[in-house]
């Protein structure tokens, strides 16, 4: 753990909002993207974002050291099954709009690169509207394997640790999860034409 | 989505082998084993290829923005302080603990007492019931009225007489002590002093000439009125009113046994230890109240813990 980061967490433990405010800019990406992810849309993602951001202030005292990273993915994550489990007891939505992505707004990703031409641009987003669509069939366990591993690029201990299982267990549900996404982009096309004949090419 | 046909046909543990492959986890046994079947099963290699796609596709998926900051302002990341501290929280629990035990311990004493009584107390409330009971069974004052109005009637009290003794039911047994008014040889047995009030009415009335203050029936044979008492012994010993009932002397303990059954008369007091028993009940009570009570405690501190 960084210097700074171990500065800022010790003051974020005696109460410093500003202190504990730089860790949320150096963390609120990659936790606002798991929560969209696991959640498919924009304002869930938000909101769990900002109750994991206020959750983990609210005990920052319980952090004992190791990885503040893993501890945030952990609070977010369980922040996340909070919300799935309401929705199940709660289904406002219906499964359509809850499959839905908006991935394809505009605002949704990085600026796009100067070199990036517009159709890249749009293959891009669609590739991402039709991953999150896989993502969002997924059985959640899965998916939040899938997420930290494939997406957020987490080694299986951490994830592990993050989710509360055993390696095996991340293994395991690691491999279905690719299976069944990997099923799921083929069986619906989901997924850009360039990139099925990319796939069909590395089959051959 | 139909995704099933187009499931492979990879068992768990080659999908898990694949996976690992693909991350670099296998070990080099495992490795050095998977490779020689993946040159030599072409399937196998078209999975493996697949999978390796979805895998660079989920790797490539472009990073989302977020909409906003999530950065905290003071006032809403203030630590909600709980209700009560942790030593006011201990003291309420301490409090309601003695609370509890206050309780059970006067419920307990109160249990005991109720126990101690209850042998008098359920004498009068025993009685009280039946009493009542019985004078449903001998009817409406004005039924028995009626009847009584027909003593003067010999002719009709003789028919009565014949079929009181096919009868059973405590409104026709009431008739049937007229007949044996009207009939001295038959014999009949009213209890002393009878001591329900709701019921007394009717019954010396009924039978004014008959009863001697002692309740010995008279012009009844010493041998007959002998073998009637042994006849109906358990019925003296009853005081509530069942005695009130006028039920004419039957013809033997099975007979006696049978007919008040058919009055629906208790056939023993109340026992005892009745109101003990509830005495136990709010321990009971209290002991869940406290279970459920710590279960909520643990369930909410669970929760918490999980962040």
């Amino acid at each position: 753990m960084a210097d700074e980061e171990r500065h800022l967490i010790e003051a974020g433990q005696h109460g410093d909002v500003e202190a504990f405010n730089q860790l949320v800019r150096l963390y609120e990406g990659r936790v606002y993207n798991l929560c969209y992810r696991m959640l498919g849309d924009s304002d869930s993602a938000a909101d769990a974002s900002q109750e994991t951001f206020l959750s983990a202030f609210r005990n920052l005292r319980r952090f004992r050291g190791g990885s503040f990273r893993s501890w945030m993915l952990r609070i977010a994550t369980n922040t996340c099954y909070d919300i799935l489990r309401a929705r199940k007891r709660r289904p406002a939505i219906s499964l359509d709009a809850a499959l839905a992505t908006d991935d394809t707004s505009p605002h949704a990703f990085d600026p796009p690169d100067q070199h990036e031409s517009p159709a890249e641009v749009a293959l891009r987003r669609e590739l991402g509207a039709a991953i999150q669509q896989g993502l969002n069939h997924l059985p959640e366990d899965q998916r939040i394997t899938v997420i930290l591993c494939d997406i957020q690029g987490r080694p299986y201990d951490e994830i592990a640790r993050i989710t509360g299982t055993t390696l095996g267990t991340v293994k395991s549900r690691l491999s279905r999860g690719r299976a069944r996404l990997r099923d799921l982009l083929k069986a619906g096309e989901l997924l850009p034409a360039r990139y099925r004949h990319e796939g069909e090419n590395h089959g051959t | 989505m139909t995704a099933n046909s187009f499931q492979s046909n990879l068992s768990d543990d080659d999908l898990l082998l694949l996976s690992s492959y693909i991350d670099d986890q296998l070990t080099p046994d495992e490795r050095n084993r998977l490779e020689q079947r993946l040159q030599a099963e072409p399937d196998l290699r078209a999975e493996l290829e697949e999978l390796r796609v979805a895998t660079m596709l989920l790797r490539d998926t472009p990073p989302l923005v977020p909409p906003r900051s999530f950065t905290l302002d003071p006032d809403q990341a203030r630590v909600r302080r709980p209700l009560l501290s942790g030593w006011l929280r201990l003291g309420s629990a301490l409090v309601a603990l003695m609370l509890a035990l206050t309780f059970t311990g006067v419920f307990i004493f109160y249990g005991q007492n109720m126990s101690g009584g209850s042998v008098a107390q359920m004498e009068e409330p025993a009685i009280a019931p039946r009493t009542f009971e019985a004078a449903e069974t001998v009817g409406p004052p004005g039924e028995q009225g009626a009847t009584l109005n027909a003593d003067a009637d010999a002719g009709a009290a003789e028919q009565a007489a014949d079929e009181a003794a096919t009868m059973s039911e405590a409104t026709e047994a009431v008739t049937e002590a007229e007949v044996a008014e009207a009939e001295p040889a038959e014999p009949v047995f009213v209890p002393p002093t009878p001591t329900a009030a709701p019921t007394q009415g009717a019954v010396p009335r009924a039978t004014p000439a008959l009863v001697e203050p002692d309740g010995v029936t008279l012009a009844v044979p010493e041998e007959e009125r002998t073998g009637d008492m042994q006849a109906t012994a358990p019925v003296p010993e009853a005081t509530g009113p069942e005695a009130l009932s006028l039920t004419p002397l039957p013809q033997s303990p099975e007979t006696l046994g049978s007919q008040t059954r058919d009055l629906g008369i208790p056939p023993a007091p109340a026992e005892p230890d009745a109101p003990g028993r509830p005495a136990g009940l709010p321990l009971v009570v209290i002991a869940l109240l406290l279970v459920m009570l710590l279960a909520g405690a643990w369930y909410v501190r669970q929760r918490r813990s999980r962040h």
